[in-house]
């Protein structure tokens, strides 16, 4: 388990960097798709842990302040967890709906909030709208094509 | 909702918060250096060679979405090449009656300070504005140093650790660089544009500033030493109810595809 996690962790850090490089995605945007991954599929822990270890690693490695991307990875669990729980009990939506809802508002939420706090609210709509599209083709794709591999046994899943 | 469960992500996420803003704290008062050295050493050679594929992948992708323009592009690269040779002919005229002036008046030749030579090791160009280099504190490399790539500007050292720097590009929100007209000599401030554009503000009504005129620094009162080349103006707004001029400039480097830099030292 260990092993797997250290593995699944470096991997998404390899892939965030790449994909950063030639343009194609922002590094928080990415922890964002990884960590909706985990929750789409209900496994709460890993994409919680390999989120916030890939989030320090990116940080050290890009020169951002450390602690800045795990920042702005908090508000938008927050809004996952809520519509985790609102929506997704009794199964009121699909996965794919709950992955798309929350991987839209994951990137808003952190925008909006990485605008409030380093600069005065300017906000690239744009920029921001087209991370979330490229996000969201990114997840259903990975999603559709690893799912069988990571559905859960039970139907509730565990939190931590 | 079960409350058990939720108030357990809550708490988990309080958690987080709080470690995230104390290490945003320990971080400003420059606690976590030594992480971040430890982090560079191991990685930078890694993310060297990251950074030569993507310049590759890009590279092979640009070319591929240009394959179509690529005969028309020719032909005025053709025309362009003619232009350039005449007019080199007459620069060459001119340098040697420039240094021919310079002997005679005895004045001394400008050089510019060089430190080092160094090379990217990533580039964070859609989001950030932000290339990482190879080199850092080891090599004397100092916070607002210049980096260069030939003539053109290309940032200002933003934050510096042991083995790599990282760089602010010139179109990022942090730097308004003092620019000048090369040929009017309109003077202006360079500010923040969407994509590989930036403004040249604040240019008085009266200057003249034109489309095609090349944007070099002025010098003045910025760690950029004057005459590197920001860009090229590409649109004009001097509507007269205006208090200023704005002019567009697409900047010339190539920010994805550059490899090998220079970093001056930056007026102090």
């Amino acid at each position: 388990m260990l092993v797997a996690g250290i593995l699944l962790t470096v991997s998404i850090i390899v892939l965030d960097i790449a994909l950063a490089e030639v343009y194609v995605l922002s590094h928080i945007a990415f922890i964002f798709v990884f960590v909706n991954f985990f929750y789409w599929f209900k496994r709460y822990k890993i994409g919680l842990v390999s989120g916030l270890i890939a989030s320090i690693i990116i940080d050290l490695t890009m020169h951002n302040q450390l602690g800045r991307t795990l920042l702005s990875l908090v508000f938008p669990i927050l809004i996952m967890s809520i519509l985790d729980n609102i929506l997704r009990i009794e199964n009121k939506i699909s996965s794919i709906v709950f992955a798309v809802i929350s991987t839209v508002s994951s990137i808003f939420i952190s925008d909006l909030v990485f605008s409030l706090i380093y600069s005065n609210l300017s906000l690239e709509f744009i920029l921001v709208l087209k991370k979330a599209l490229i996000s969201v083709f990114i997840l259903v794709f990975i999603s559709l094509i690893f799912g069988d591999a990571i559905k859960v046994e039970s139907k509730k899943g565990k939190y931590l | 909702m079960k409350i058990e469960e939720f108030k357990n992500r809550i708490a988990v996420l309080g958690v987080i918060a709080i470690f995230s803003i104390l290490t945003l704290l320990l971080d400003s008062v420059g606690f976590l250096t030594k992480m971040y050295d430890f982090t560079a050493f191991i990685t930078a050679p890694i993310r060297l060679q990251f950074h030569q594929l993507s310049v590759d992948i890009n590279d092979i992708i640009g070319s591929v979405s240009q394959i179509t323009s690529f005969k028309e592009d020719n032909e005025n690269l053709r025309q362009e090449v003619a232009d350039l040779l005449e007019r080199l002919s007459e620069f060459e005229e001119y340098k040697a009656e420039n240094e021919s002036l310079k002997r005679q008046l005895k004045l001394r030749e400008d050089e510019r300070e060089w430190i080092l030579q160094g090379r990217v090791i990533s580039a964070d160009i859609a989001y950030g504005n932000t290339i990482q280099i190879n080199v850092g504190s080891r090599d004397e490399v100092e916070e607002g140093d210049i980096v260069v790539s030939g003539e053109y500007a290309v940032g200002k050292v933003k934050k510096v650790n042991e083995y790599t720097s990282l760089i602010s590009l010139i179109n990022s929100g942090e730097n308004n660089i003092p620019v000048k007209g090369q040929v009017n000599r309109a003077r202006g401030i360079t500010q923040a544009n969407v994509g590989p554009t930036i403004d040249m503000i604040d240019i008085l009504p009266d200057e003249v500033i034109e489309e095609d005129e090349v944007i070099v620094t002025s010098g003045l009162e910025s760690n950029f030493p004057a005459d590197l080349i920001i860009g090229v103006v590409t649109k004009v707004n001097d509507n007269p109810a205006n208090t200023t001029q704005v002019a567009e400039v697409k900047v010339q480097v190539d920010f994805s595809k550059l490899d090998y830099i220079y970093v001056i030292k930056g007026q102090r």
